[in-house]
């Protein structure tokens, strides 16, 4: 009943293609092609057929090292990149990817701000009317509206891009490594709370994080990556109990 | 279901349009709002380059301009019109970089981006033609029906330069150092489109230019609806929507071939 797909990924490769010599320049290109050298191409693999279906609701964690592929994954759920050929990514919804400093242009105030990313996930201006006041409302941001990003504090920042997401309304988020409890302690409070309200319960989530705690708190499945291949997927105790197992044997072998 | 579903496909979806047109003038603001100054500057750019070189052909090489009544309203009405399309390519090769924010973080439809980044444009090109307009009227100048051609021309510049700005951004990430040669492109346009002397004399001394650099016609087609009370000439207008129909195609198609694997390299 409640199986209603929110993305599914089918036969995903992704290769980057390096090239080890220089930079990309007209004068670099014509250098090496004088010297008549072998241009260095390295092909990355980043992501290895990987086969996953997320249910509309469902929080889906994902957790691997640095350089495992999380991130590509994630581009590619988003579609601002594209898999190797054969690979069908398939998405049904609004979707918004949320990460400390991104979405946000900093030469740009507070409004022209909410205005632009509302619009670009969907919503009519009359829509993004209506809930403006609430992000204000939320981000206690209201004698800075009108205020160039750029001239903002960290927190202030945080605290934008954070009350964006809350009433963005958005049906699928990709949370990469970014949750509720921002700011100070007063607004951490509110922020957990509203995290854990609108996109937590009731939103599909995608989690990216290095910390088990937040991945064991929010998610029932998750998956393992390590070099971009699915190590493990399932049960969240499972996987993290293994993947803990991991590190562990990695520290005593060094 | 599918009937209806079909009935909303045929209706424009407002939201894109918003979306475009917020965008868009979000990075108008972000140009002229962020200095005191504020839009004196998208008028006194052309204003100063028209001073500069009405000086120097008026005054020193003034063979140039020999035969040419209201040398500077000529010249003003050649320059915005390149410059806001030399604006145009060079906002449009960027585009991947300077829109990452938001390419990385919500899924957009890339083409907005790049008919954003050149209505941006457009607003000043409109600000300069309006202000082009009243400089005429206090020259004595008068309008009639001809000047209800203008439309077209702005389209013609915004077809060209949208499109040419798609291929651009492409190349761009590809050859970081293009810049230069756009630099050096730009200086040969300035020269060939026309803006420092009258179309006839392109015709005369070289035919090919005439024919294939679209802003000979644009340029010399605005000066007929505007300083000469003619209609403008169909020959050049029909190439020059032809020509910038293609460009504009031929960007798209490039784009969306080729816009996913260019933001992997940024």
């Amino acid at each position: 009943m409640n199986s209603e797909i929110a993305i599914s990924l089918k036969n995903i490769y992704k290769t980057f293609r390096i090239r080890t010599s220089g930079e990309n320049t007209i004068r670099e290109r014509i250098s090496s092609l004088l010297r008549l050298k072998k241009q260095n191409v390295q092909n990355i693999v980043a992501l290895q057929n990987i086969n996953i279906e997320i249910v509309k609701g469902e929080s889906f964690g994902i957790i691997g090292r640095n350089g495992s592929g999380k991130s590509t994954l994630l581009n590619i759920m988003m579609e601002s990149i594209s898999p190797d050929k054969g690979g069908i990514v398939n998405t049904h919804g609004r979707i918004m990817r949320l990460a400390l400093g991104l979405g946000i242009d900093p030469n740009l105030s507070a409004r022209d701000n909410i205005y632009v990313n509302g619009s670009i996930i969907g919503l009519s201006f009359k829509q993004i009317g209506d809930i403006f006041e609430n992000i204000i409302d939320f981000s206690e941001l209201h004698d800075f509206i009108d205020t160039p990003v750029k001239f903002y504090s960290k927190g202030m920042k945080q605290r934008l891009m954070f009350s964006i997401a809350m009433y963005a309304d958005a049906d699928i988020f990709l949370l990469d490594e970014f949750f509720g409890g921002t700011g100070d302690k007063d607004f951490r409070i509110k922020s957990d709370n509203a995290f854990n309200e609108r996109i937590i319960n009731g939103k599909t989530n995608i989690i990216v994080s290095h910390s088990m705690q937040v991945i064991k708190k929010h998610c029932k499945r998750v998956l393992w990556l390590d070099k971009g291949k699915i190590i493990e997927l399932g049960n969240v105790n499972r996987v993290t109990k293994l993947y803990i197992e991991d590190v562990t044997k990695r520290l005593e072998a060094k | 279901m599918s009937m209806l579903s079909e009935i909303l496909s045929i209706v424009p979806d407002i939201n894109r349009f918003e979306r475009i047109w917020k965008i868009a003038q979000v990075d108008f603001k972000r140009r002229y709002y962020n200095d005191r100054l504020g839009l004196i500057w998208a008028l006194l750019n052309p204003i100063f380059i028209v001073l500069i070189y009405n000086f120097i052909f008026t005054i020193i090489l003034k063979r140039v301009s020999e035969g040419i009544d209201n040398y500077a309203l000529f010249l003003f009405s050649g320059i915005i019109i390149w410059m806001s399309f030399v604006e145009m390519i060079k906002k449009g090769m960027r585009i991947i970089l300077s829109k990452k924010y938001l390419i990385l973080n919500v899924k957009v439809k890339k083409e907005d981006l790049y008919f954003s980044s050149s209505i941006s444009v457009l607003f000043s090109l409109i600000f300069n033609i309006v202000a082009f307009l009243v400089m005429a009227l206090l020259y004595g100048f008068t309008f009639s029906l001809p000047i209800l051609f203008l439309p077209v021309i702005i389209i013609n510049v915004l077809l060209i330069g949208c499109g040419l700005g798609m291929i651009l951004s492409i190349i761009f990430v590809h050859f970081r150092d293009f810049t230069h040669i756009i630099d050096l492109i730009t200086m040969l346009g300035l020269w060939t489109s026309g803006i420092f002397f009258k179309a006839d004399l392109i015709l005369q001394h070289s035919p090919v230019i005439y024919y294939l650099n679209p802003f000979v016609g644009m340029i010399d087609n605005l000066r007929r609806i505007t300083l000469y009370n003619l209609p403008p000439n169909l020959v050049t207008v029909n190439l020059n929507i032809l020509i910038g129909l293609i460009i504009f195609i031929v960007g798209n198609v490039i784009i969306k071939n080729n816009f996913q694997s260019a933001t992997e390299k940024i």
